[in-house]
Formats: structure tokens, sequence, C-alpha cells
């Protein structure tokens, strides 16, 4: 864990645990924890958006930690869908893995002296925008990110995308195209380092419109990637409702 | 003792005050887990799951009261079946309009086409279902008004749910002067909705040139959004989409009307001609 030991300077955005006072800032992001008396004040302002808070406490650091992508603007629905920007054909009784990009969303998280935690903030250096998937009775509405389809780790902004690695098994005698994958939050386990972001899944190809979809929870094999697991923000809310694994219906 | 005084047949005063003690401690006891179930699950169900759950419990509980209750105040439950059929066609009788509302409350319950929260349109009321009872719906107003309706009326009335599906649209009509290019107009409020992070990808925003008006080029301009946010984001995207056009130079037109007269009009320019 590198600390960023209360230097007064303003740094770049990593995923990691700073020290107060804080100021971090990236691209139009500007986070600062900052002593007032006896408590502390949180400011973040990411563009024309601007949010602050008083925290009632002498000390703490402030960790910044990728979370699930479905808190922006509001969390409306747990499900997340990728779209491919080229379609994925995969061949029948066959395994591939694949790799695509998801939105990051980044936690600001409190750390007390005595290491309880809460969430004073989560913001997104990424447009977040939301589509339905299937009708507007049976479907489901998603957070909507569109992505190249890779077979090695692509470089990007670990702050603004992470990598999706998905096991794609074609359980049918036949040929699928597949365009889109969609994936519940639920026990979505996100793993970084200073350089990445990065997540395991998987889908299943049942039939031509039908795959079942998931989070393996392991974290992504690659060489070089030191993986740190993720506070997950979804699993401390309480959804009944919601399963881990999903069953796409309307269509791949 | 007063205790043991017959009141009628073989109840006695305390038959009476265990009967009250019982059926008390029932509605206690109902209210008390009303209270611990919506205390509990409050997070994990939403609002109307929750109080079809609370209400059965509850219902349950003061049945079960009820129940005991009756052997105290020298009422068999087993001669109610008996007396039941008899007393069932005079209450039916007497009390036609409730056994319907109570028969349609019923079927709102079970056949859902209304829930709590849910913003409705019920004949000519419209508002938020704040419960749905087994004889009435209550509904708060737009403007915070409490209106009770009896369940047969809601049963019989035309519903519209605006929040039964996921998605809603949202229309407008931007008019905008001859003189502006629509082609750039469509494009100028396309990219404006497609920023919006609550405008859906799919189904995708689209505009089109609809009439060609008396005062202008009316462009059709149709988005989809969450059915939650579907007031917010209508709000909020004709004010963005008419800055963005103003931006752009692109006018709403006023109504305007050209006039032929048969004679040349020479008033004014003489009026300025003579003072220059």
């Amino acid at each position: 864990m590198v600390d960023h030991a209360g230097e007064t300077s303003t740094e770049k955005l990593v995923f990691d645990h700073y020290t107060v006072p804080v100021v971090a800032a990236q691209d139009h992001l500007l986070v600062t924890l900052r002593k007032d008396g006896e408590k502390l004040l949180y400011s973040r302002k990411l563009g024309e958006e601007m949010l602050e808070k008083t925290l009632l406490a002498r000390d703490g650091q402030l960790l910044f930690n990728p979370v699930e992508p479905i808190n922006k603007p509001k969390e409306i629905s747990p499900f997340l869908l990728v779209e491919f920007e080229q379609a994925l054909l995969v061949q029948a009784k066959e395994t591939v893995e694949i790799m695509v990009t998801f939105p990051v969303e980044i936690a600001s998280i409190f750390v007390n002296g005595d290491q309880s935690m809460t969430v004073l903030d989560v913001f997104c250096l990424t447009a977040p925008r939301y589509t339905l998937y299937g009708s507007p009775i049976t479907g489901m509405i998603c957070r909507y990110w569109k992505s190249p389809v890779y077979l090695e780790p692509p470089a990007v902004a670990p702050y603004r995308e992470g990598i999706l690695e998905v096991s794609i098994q074609n359980a049918t005698n036949r040929w699928i195209e597949v365009h889109k994958a969609v994936f519940s939050a639920h026990d979505m386990k996100i793993y970084y380092d200073l350089q990445q972001v990065a997540m395991r899944g998987y889908m299943r190809i049942l039939s031509v419109n039908v795959a079942e979809t998931g989070f393996t929870g392991e974290s992504p094999s690659r060489t070089g990637f030191q993986a740190k697991k993720a506070v997950e923000l979804l699993s401390s809310r309480k959804h009944l409702v919601v399963g881990p694994r999903l069953l796409m219906e309307e269509g791949l | 003792m007063i205790i043991s005084r017959v009141v009628y047949g073989d109840v006695t005063v305390l038959n009476i005050l265990i009967a009250i003690l019982l059926f008390t401690g029932g509605l206690i006891v109902s209210k008390l887990l009303a209270f611990n179930l919506r205390r509990s699950f409050r997070e994990k169900l939403n609002r109307e799951r929750l109080e079809l759950i609370v209400k059965v419990f509850s219902y349950t509980v003061i049945l079960i009261a009820t129940l005991l209750v009756l052997p105290q105040l020298g009422v068999e439950p087993s001669g109610l079946m008996v007396a039941g059929g008899i007393v069932g066609i005079a209450l039916g009788f007497a009390s036609q309009g409730i056994v319907g509302n109570l028969i349609s409350g019923l079927f709102l319950i079970f056949e859902r086409p209304i829930k709590i929260g849910d913003n409705v349109s019920i004949g000519q009321v419209q508002g938020f279902v704040e419960d749905i009872r087994v004889i009435s719906t209550t509904i708060r107003t737009f403007d915070g008004l409490y209106v009770r309706i009896p369940n047969e009326k809601v049963f019989s009335e035309n519903i519209i749910n605006y929040v039964a599906h996921l998605v809603r649209r949202v229309d407008y009509v931007v008019s905008i002067r001859y003189a502006d290019n629509a082609e750039k107009a469509i494009g100028i409020i396309l990219r404006v909705l497609q920023t919006h992070p609550l405008v859906l990808v799919n189904p995708a925003p689209y505009a089109y040139v609809d009439e060609l008006g008396d005062d202008g080029v009316n462009i059709i301009v149709r988005a989809w959004t969450p059915t939650m946010e579907w007031f917010g984001v209508k709000t909020e995207m004709l004010r963005k989409i008419k800055h963005a056009l103003e931006e752009e130079g692109i006018e709403i037109p006023f109504p305007q009307r050209t006039l032929w007269f048969a004679e040349k009009l020479t008033h004014g320019r003489e009026q300025g001609d003579s003072q220059q």
C-alpha cells in the first residue's frame, strides 16, 4: 500500500489510501479532504457538479476504490450491459476467452482510526448511459457501455475503464452470434492495482437467444497484475430480488 | 362477587373481561408484528409487497384473537357455520355495496393493476396510490389532497398506471423558423438527448420534421427514459434543447402573417423622408 501521507500538493488520482490533508485531481475532477478545527471537510468537484460534506472526525484516511458501475447519476438498475462494437461469432461447443472494457466508478471511502469505513461519495469520469434490454414489460434497464472485443488486455486509463475478462462457452451445436453481454452487479468482484481495474465473468450460451452470465469471483490471472480486491458497495445493501447469476432471455 | 355475575346465558363479567383482554392483546400483537415487519423488511422489500405481507399477518392475528374471544362470549365458532348461512344472506342484502367493495378490493390486491406508490389515474383522479385496503383505495393527488375511492369504483373505472412499465416516452414538438436548417436542428436536438444519462440508448431517441406549419417547421422529438425518471427528464430536456438551438442561432418562430395591400403604403416613408 502506498500511503500518500499528508501531502498538500495536488496528486493524480490512484486507487490507494491518502492521509489528510488530501488534494487529488484527475481530468476535470478535484477531490479534497482537509482539517477544519475539530472536523474534516470533504469536497469533490467534477465538471459543474460539486459535493461537500463535513465529517465529525479529527483524523483518518481517504481511500479511492473502484466500485460496481451502477451508482451514477443515481442508482437506477443493478445490471450492466456491455455492447460489443463488433458482433462476435462463437463456434459450437467452444469456449473462448475475450476481454471487454467496462466503466469504472470510484468511491471516496473515509477510513477512521479504528478502521471503520464509510462511503463519502461515488463519482465517475465517464458519461453514464442507460439502456433497455428486452421489452418494456419483461426486460430490464441496464447501465450501458460499448466496448471493442479484445483478446489481449487493452491499455486503458484505470480511473475511467476497467477490463472485464469473459469466458464465453457456447453449449449449443451451432455457431452463435453475440452482440452484448448483460451482468448482474450483484456479486461483482472487482480487483485493482495501481495500473488496472479488472474482473472476471462468464457467459454460457444455452441457445440462440438465451445465455447465463455471472462473475467467477476470481482475480484475473494475468501476469503483472497485483490484484487487490475492491470494497463492494452492493453486497452491503440488501437486494433480495437480484441474484448473482443472470439469465439473458431477450437476445444475445 | 360482581366478577362472577352472569350477564347473559353462561357468560359472566369475568368472561367479558377475558374477551376484552384477549381481543386487546390480539390487537397489540398485531400492531407490534406490523411494526416489526415494517422495521425489518423496509430495506429489503418494496413498499407494496411489504404492506401486503403486513396486512396478511395482522389480519391473521386478529382473526385468531377473534376465534379465541368467541367462546368466552358464549358463541361457539362451529355454531357460526350454521348461523353464518342465514346471517350471510341477511348481511348480503343489507350491505351489497360493502361486499361489492370488498370483493373488488380482493381482486385489486391479487390482480394488481395498481400498487402502493404507483402514479395512476383512476377516472378523474390522478395521483399516487397511498393504500389499497379491502374496502377502499386512497390516492394522494399531485396537489396533496387525500382522495378515498371505493374499490368497486376503482375496479370499474379505466385505470391508467403511469409506472407499470419499465420505460416511458418523452414527446416534444419543437418549432423552428423556415429560414433555419431543419437537419441541423435535428442533429442538435439528438446530440442534446444523447448526452443526457437518463435518456436511454435503446430505444434510441429520434426526431423528424412532422409538419410544415403556419409559422414554422414542426419537429417531433421522442426519447425514452426509465419510467421513474420521466418527469425529471421531460422538464429538463426541453429547456436544454431550447438553449442548444439558440446557441446555434436556431430560433423558435413567432406567429406571423404576411399582409398584401392593394394600394402601396407610403405614409411611413414620407414621414421618414420629411424628417431627413
